[in-house]
């Protein structure tokens, strides 16, 4: 699901379930190509919320966390960010960081 | 469903981005950025919509009324579309469709292509019109303007006066030197063709950055800046998948969205494999967004609006330097040359008719990508061996019109690998896009047996004949080329390698 600044509250911070956020942007090849991947792991799971937000439209929170390059992954339980990590990452490597954070 | 109907504003040319802010600038001054940022996130207006002010950018092409419901998606009404290189094979034809979908359609052309088919002794083999008729024709037979300058695109005073007159919403550049042996014949033409298409491309992008930065740029390249790779990996559509990764010294990396190895094949490839990084870091220098089209061999004569009258035809080229395999083995077939397969002919290529290239253009012009996207499809409709390709234009010749065809292997004059593997992945234009081959490859060779076999065509190509065999060699010898056996179609059996085309994620590539 792509979100906004506007949303990030309800979707991210508030969220019952543990979120994993991906920052992207246009201009990153990289990013385009892991959405589909995301896709799907929001679609076969119902433990974790999936999301995604462009950087460049929502620079709120993009620098209240202080993003500095993209893909950037971030997951957050209970409104806490809890883990970050940047650069494209494999189908396999985002399941590992999944199974081992959440 | 249209494959664009959920596209937004953020795809269309006609929005303009208010107070884009470049978060690669986050660095800098958050304080900056942070001012820049209005209360309510990033607006847009729309060029075509001003009585909308600065609002939201979420409307859908489905919803939005400048969006119009065509048999090819939703296409903007009326887009402005300008063609770089129109007087071409390509240029023109898809300057006829596009007009009659509603575009309206603006083009330049330096007439390079026919001065250098000049230069080669040939002609086109499908008498066409000068501009000036195909013009006029069109008015008469389509009810559209088409405008037109005569320019080099490497003159930037002249080109950037027309896109600010134009504005256009979309670039489609074909304005190259298209032959790969016209750039292997000696270092003159290996430079005039790189000056021309890199540097012309770069001046280009240049341009657009400046006066249209919201442009959707269709950027032709080709299957052959790839190459054939003999490890057979697969051939991505320019960019990595995301599930490809390196793997090295027990530790992996994701290679997903990077820019797949290219091994072009003569200096004309090279030339596109320079325009191809280009375009690349100007999009993400600049926020421009474009297709780089990965287009495999085009054959064929026909579409509807071509076929609509003489004077609208679209030029055919036979010689050594500008035919293309297909085009030229009907020609051979029909001058009563046996078909000149280059070494094993066992060589396999990516192919598609004109007909479906014009109707994959229309396609990737109904589908921007995002400022700041670099995208790329490979776009083709099947993979064939050259071989292969004499075998079905002597039994067509043969079966249909009664002539008797055969086959020559030559001498290889280029330096490719005659026998290789080829996995190639063509899934973006058909699973994103909507895009689904129609023309049979043997219902467009019948076709253009039809219309070289009429008399006035007919006597074109023997007028042409000298120029059909091979001459120009990759090592930069003058010499012959040998014919090392002529051979009856249907004699010979494929070998070595099959042709592997992945068309859908079901076929279990990933
Ligand atoms: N035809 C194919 O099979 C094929 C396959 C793959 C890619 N392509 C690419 O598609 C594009 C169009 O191919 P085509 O077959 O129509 O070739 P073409 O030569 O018929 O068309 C190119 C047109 O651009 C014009 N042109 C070239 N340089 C110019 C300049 N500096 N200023 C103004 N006009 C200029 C030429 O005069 C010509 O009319 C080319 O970029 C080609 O490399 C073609």
């Amino acid at each position: 699901m792509e979100i906004s600044d506007r949303d990030f509250d309800e979707k991210v911070l508030s969220s019952e379930k543990p979120v994993l956020l991906e920052y992207w942007a246009s201009w990153c090849p990289p990013c385009h190509t892991i959405k589909k991947v995301l896709k799907k792991l929001d679609g076969e799971d119902t433990w974790f919320r999936v999301v995604t937000i462009n950087v460049d439209r929502n620079l709120g929170y993009a620098s209240k966390y202080s993003v500095k390059g993209v893909p950037c992954f971030m997951i957050f339980k209970q409104g806490e960010l809890i883990h970050r990590e940047v650069g494209a990452r494999s189908e396999k490597q985002i399941r590992a960081m999944l199974n081992e954070h959440i | 469903m249209q494959h664009n109907e959920e596209k937004t504003c953020w795809n269309c040319p006609a929005a303009l981005l208010k107070g884009n802010v470049d978060f690669r600038a986050c660095g800098q001054s958050i304080a900056v950025i942070q001012n820049k940022i209005s209360e309510e996130g990033l607006l847009i207006e729309c060029t075509r919509r001003p009585e909308l002010g600065m609002f939201e950018p979420s409307i859908t092409f489905e919803q939005c009324p400048e969006w119009r419901e065509t048999q090819y998606g939703y296409l903007l009404k009326e887009m402005r579309v300008m063609i770089l290189g129109i007087d071409g094979y390509l240029g023109w034809t898809l300057a006829l469709k596009i007009a009659k979908l509603g575009c309206r359609v603006s083009g330049i052309d330096n007439y390079l292509r026919r001065n250098a088919v000049a230069e080669k002794g040939s002609k086109s083999v499908v008498p066409i019109a000068d501009m000036e008729t195909r013009l006029k024709t069109a008015k008469e037979q389509h009810g559209v303007d088409i405008d037109f300058r005569e320019l080099d695109l490497l003159d930037r005073d002249e080109l950037a006066e027309y896109l600010r007159e134009v504005q256009p919403e979309a670039v489609v550049h074909y304005g190259e030197i298209p032959s790969a042996p016209y750039s292997m014949v000696d270092a003159e033409h290996a430079i005039r063709t790189q000056h021309n298409n890199t540097l012309g491309t770069l001046g280009v992008l240049f341009l657009i950055k400046e006066i249209c930065p919201e442009a959707n740029i269709l950027k032709l390249g080709t299957m052959g800046e790839y190459g054939t790779p003999l490890t057979g990996r697969p051939i991505f559509e320019g960019l990595f998948p995301a599930d490809a990764v390196l793997t090295w010294r027990g530790q992996e990396w994701s290679m997903g969205g990077e820019l797949t190895p290219r091994d072009p094949a003569s200096f004309y490839h090279v030339s596109k494999v320079q325009d191809t990084f280009n375009v690349y870091e100007a999009c993400k220098y600049w926020w421009l967004r474009s297709y780089d089209v990965m287009q495999g061999v085009i054959f064929g004569v026909h579409t509807e609006e071509v076929a609509a009258h003489p004077d609208l035809r679209t030029r055919l080229d036979v010689d050594e330097w500008f035919g293309t395999v297909i085009n030229r083995f009907v020609a051979q077939a029909v001058l009563g040359i046996p078909l000149t397969v280059y070494g094993s002919g066992e060589q396999i290529r990516g192919y598609l008719a004109l007909e479906d290239a014009m109707e994959c253009m229309v396609r990737l012009l109904s589908s921007p990508p995002e400022p700041g996207q670099y995208d790329v499809v490979n776009q083709l409709s099947q993979l064939y061996k050259v071989k292969e390709l004499a075998e079905i234009v002597a039994r067509v010749g043969s079966r249909r019109h009664g002539l008797t065809v055969r086959i020559q292997r030559v001498e290889n004059p280029r330096i490719e690998a005659d026998e290789h593997p080829f996995l190639v992945v063509a899934k973006k234009l058909r699973e994103n896009l909507g895009y689904q081959p129609k023309t049979p490859l043997e219902v467009e060779i019948d076709r253009m047996f039809t219309l070289l076999l009429q008399p006035r065509v007919r006597g074109r190509l023997e007028s042409v004949r000298d120029t059909v065999f091979p001459k120009t060699w990759w090592s930069g010898e003058h010499k012959e080329t040998m014919t090392l056996e002529v051979y009856e179609p249907g004699t010979h059996v494929m070998a070595g390698y099959s042709p592997d085309l992945v068309v859908s994620d079901h076929d279990g590539d990933e």
